[in-house]
């Protein structure tokens, strides 16, 4: 019994280090080494953005198969590029799968719902508070910052939760191994057992789906500005419905992006489980249960940080804040 | 035993957490037209500057007008929103920076601002002071302008990426005077750095700057 412990750090100590190893990688390519590709990304979704604006207007000119064609593919790049830069969603999601475990399905189930809700947002908002409500498009993309915020709030009280349920798993741990059940490792957490091969990563199952859905809805609920401003315009061109299929398009471009992160998110979290699993369940269990706080306590510290951001300042620098001060973009619009 | 995971986990918070979520890329445009005045001293005196905005943006605009109840003509409403325009982007310094010989130069006041509709898009002009007439000797004088959250990007009249000949022009100029428009070349490294200060706002934010053109007006004596 001496002798596993004594093994144990070295072996949390190396699986933990190579996940790090792995997390600075793929965060150096992403932000660092590979700045000249992020240079890039912004450049390309600059063009696609202005290639949207006029698709559109030529689109409410002259509609045609050619027009429609140009604008659902722009659609979709800009889409799978605007989620290729960083971005609290992505940030909050794979946290979420690194340090909380989940199959490659849930993986991908969550960033599609999450970036189609999204989609749906953005569609929801103009269609109540611009044609419900007479709003002017400028003030529902003002209503961006207040939605924003309620997704930060949300995020934060996400982390808190997963915080609370890595506890509620740890003191489970710990009363287990009071229980005295040393001499049968194996089926420590026999309410566990039975779901296959997958029953180590001691999943809560059901309070599960509810921080999933907690999850996609804090990430989803905040629409993008631009999304606005597109079905705003596309409806003063009395194109509403071509609006309408360009920010879906752009949502599935979205998933595309985002679910590939997911998967990376998932692939290094199994790889980690699989190194860890060949010791007793008593000294995985706690481990995964702090692994879970930690994301949590990430997850926290990153909507106080988007909500203390967000809060100071407006999304950029009002050309017209004067006429309201709910204004979401530096021209007021 | 624990303590690797709480090791990996900060880490990416560290990474992760300052990431630019803001506004990374523009979304919006401004397409820039510069005509540098001199007085009859050979001294440049003001930026007359024309914003010729996104369809977009201008039809948002053009929402606003046209919601707007009063009995107003559209040519009183849209020298309302001029004088609008020109009050907020004031504290903004009108997104314009004027550098002399490696020093900012000081701008006065915002004359002559006017919005008019060309084709489907609306242009704001205004007549830029510098504080003090300027005498170019030897440097040549730089001008950017720029919204520093780079949400709306700003770039002078171009045709296929190439500058027009009207995008920057000079009025009452001496011999020897011409102005060019150098093409931005951002630093990846500041871009990145610039693009995690968003979130936060600390240091001095600007993604905007490292995307913008620079005007130079050169005097050969």
């Amino acid at each position: 019994m001496r002798a596993l412990i004594g093994r144990r750090p070295a072996r949390w100590f190396a699986v933990a280090s190579a996940l790090a190893l792995l997390v600075a990688v793929v965060l150096w390519c992403w932000q660092g080494g590979m700045q000249n590709l992020m240079l890039d990304i912004v450049a390309w979704q600059r063009d696609l953005h202005r290639q949207l604006t006029l698709a559109i207007t030529a689109l409410s000119g002259a509609p045609s198969p050619a027009t429609w064609a140009a604008l659902l593919s722009i659609s979709f790049g800009y889409g799978v590029f605007h989620a290729a830069g960083p971005g609290h969603g992505k940030a909050v999601l794979s946290t979420y799968l690194l340090s909380q475990g989940g199959a490659w399905k849930r993986a991908l189930a969550l960033s599609a719902a999450a970036s189609l809700l999204q989609g749906l947002v953005a569609i929801v908002l103009v269609a109540v508070l611009v044609h419900g409500l007479g709003w002017l498009t400028r003030q529902a993309m003002g209503s961006v910052a207040w939605v924003e915020q309620l997704s930060f709030l949300m995020v934060t009280g996400l982390g808190i939760w997963l915080c609370l349920n890595g506890l509620r798993r740890l003191r489970q741990a710990r009363a287990g191994q009071e229980r005295g059940d040393h001499s049968t490792d194996h089926h420590v957490h026999d309410d566990a057992c039975g779901c296959g091969h997958e029953h180590h990563l001691a999943p809560d199952r059901v309070g599960d789906w509810r921080t999933a859905l907690g999850t996609v809805v804090a990430i989803g609920i905040r629409p993008c500005s631009g999304g606005v401003l597109l079905l705003g315009a596309a409806s003063l061109l009395g194109q509403f419905w071509v609006g309408v299929a360009a920010v879906m398009v752009m949502a599935v471009g979205t998933a595309l992006t985002v679910s590939s992160l997911a998967l990376i998110s998932v692939v290094a979290r199994g790889w980690a489980e699989r190194r860890l699993s060949a010791q007793s369940r008593d000294s995985l269990t706690p481990g995964l249960a702090w692994a879970a706080i930690a994301g949590g306590l990430v997850i926290v510290a990153l909507g106080a940080l988007l909500m203390a951001g967000g809060g100071t300042t407006p999304n950029g620098a009002p050309l017209l804040e004067g006429t309201s001060a709910k204004t979401a973009s530096p021209f007021g619009g | 035993m624990n303590r690797p995971f709480l090791f990996v986990l900060p880490l990416m918070a560290l990474l992760l957490g300052p990431v630019a979520d803001a506004h990374a890329h523009p979304h919006g445009w401004v397409d820039l037209g510069v005509t540098v005045q001199f007085d009859d001293q050979s001294r440049v005196v003001a930026l007359e500057q024309r914003w010729r905005m996104d369809p977009f943006y201008s039809l948002v605009l053009m929402e606003e007008l046209a919601a707007v109840e009063t009995e107003k003509s559209m040519e009183e409403r849209l020298d309302q929103l001029g004088l609008e325009i020109r009050n907020n982007l004031a504290s903004q310094h009108y997104f314009t920076e004027l550098s002399y010989d490696g020093h900012s130069v000081p701008l006065g006041e915002v004359h002559d601002y006017s919005i008019r509709r060309q084709g489907g898009r609306l242009v704001f002009s205004f007549l830029l002071l510098l504080d003090e007439p300027l005498k170019l000797a030897g440097a040549p004088l730089r001008y950017r302008v720029f919204d520093p959250s780079y949400y709306i990007e700003v770039l002078h009249e171009a045709k296929d990426e190439t500058p027009r000949a009207d995008a920057l022009t000079l009025r009452g100029a001496p011999e020897g005077c011409s102005g060019h428009i150098l093409p931005a070349d951002p630093d990846p490294a500041k871009v990145a750095m610039a693009a995690q200060l968003d979130v936060d706002e600390t240091g001095e934010p600007g993604l905007g700057r490292f995307f913008a053109e620079t005007g130079e007006i050169a005097c050969e004596h």
